[in-house]
């Protein structure tokens, strides 16, 4: 079992990263001492990652290493495909994402409320709020 | 109308200078990373849009609403999606 050190504030994490990665297709097993990182191999690229929440530059990261594209060129991909969905959304219709799921905008009629703090009575705006219903692919693979 | 991939992959193809197939690609791939990633037990968070995340389930009896039956569900994982702030706000037209 190899020791792996990693601080991604010096120049050569990216060296680091790339013989790592040697190792783990070598078969050379690692442990991970920092616990804040886990290392996510998946089939084309490994990530480390810090509690286990991929946030949009990590997605942009792994698109850009997936589909050999430079960061700003796949950071312009995945801002299009949200600001689209986002923009379905704000005007009140739907989407459909074959394997992923499907999102609808959901009205809400305002009600009277409590403040659970003093007890009065107040009342609560009626609002939209996007809804996500799972499609069948996605709840397979992670239901498992 | 309903948004489709194939609208996500004409934006793509408008915005960037890809070619059909290959904008058709990205998108794939990009869904696939998110699916995978999910797969993996790790939320997605994407700032200004919102968060999928993966939560576990315990197992509890329930009841088939439409026998009535009793039953008992599973432990199981389900992904649910939060909605950002700001996208809240531009859906109800505050932003």
């Amino acid at each position: 079992m190899g020791i792996l050190f990693l601080d991604t504030h010096t120049l050569d994490f990216d060296v680091t990263l790339h013989l790592f990665c040697l190792d783990l297709i070598r078969g050379i097993q690692y442990e991970i001492k920092d616990l804040r990182y886990r290392v996510c191999v998946r089939s084309s690229y490994i990530l480390l990652n810090q509690g286990g929440v991929m946030n949009k530059s990590q997605l942009v990261e792994a698109l850009a290493k997936t589909e050999n594209l430079t960061i700003k060129t796949a950071e312009e991909v995945v801002n299009t495909v949200f600001k689209e969905m986002e923009k379905e959304l704000v005007r009140g219709s739907r989407i459909e994402i074959r394997g992923l799921g499907s999102f609808k905008v959901k009205e809400y009629a305002s009600y009277n409320g409590r403040n659970p703090k003093t007890g009065k009575i107040i009342k609560v705006q009626g609002k939209k709020l996007p809804f996500f219903k799972v499609g069948r692919g996605l709840k397979e693979m992670v239901d498992t | 109308m309903t948004l489709t991939k194939a609208d996500l992959t004409d934006s793509i193809y408008n915005r960037l200078d890809f070619p059909k197939h290959k904008s058709a690609r990205l998108v794939e791939t990009l869904l696939e990373i998110l699916k995978e990633t999910l797969q993996n037990g790790e939320d997605v968070l994407i700032s200004g849009f919102g968060k999928f995340c993966v939560k576990e389930k315990r197992e509890r009896r329930g009841r088939n609403p439409q026998t009535g039956e009793d039953m008992t569900l599973r432990l199981r994982r389900v992904v649910t999606f939060r909605c950002s702030g700001v996208l809240r706000d531009r859906i109800n037209e505050k932003g």
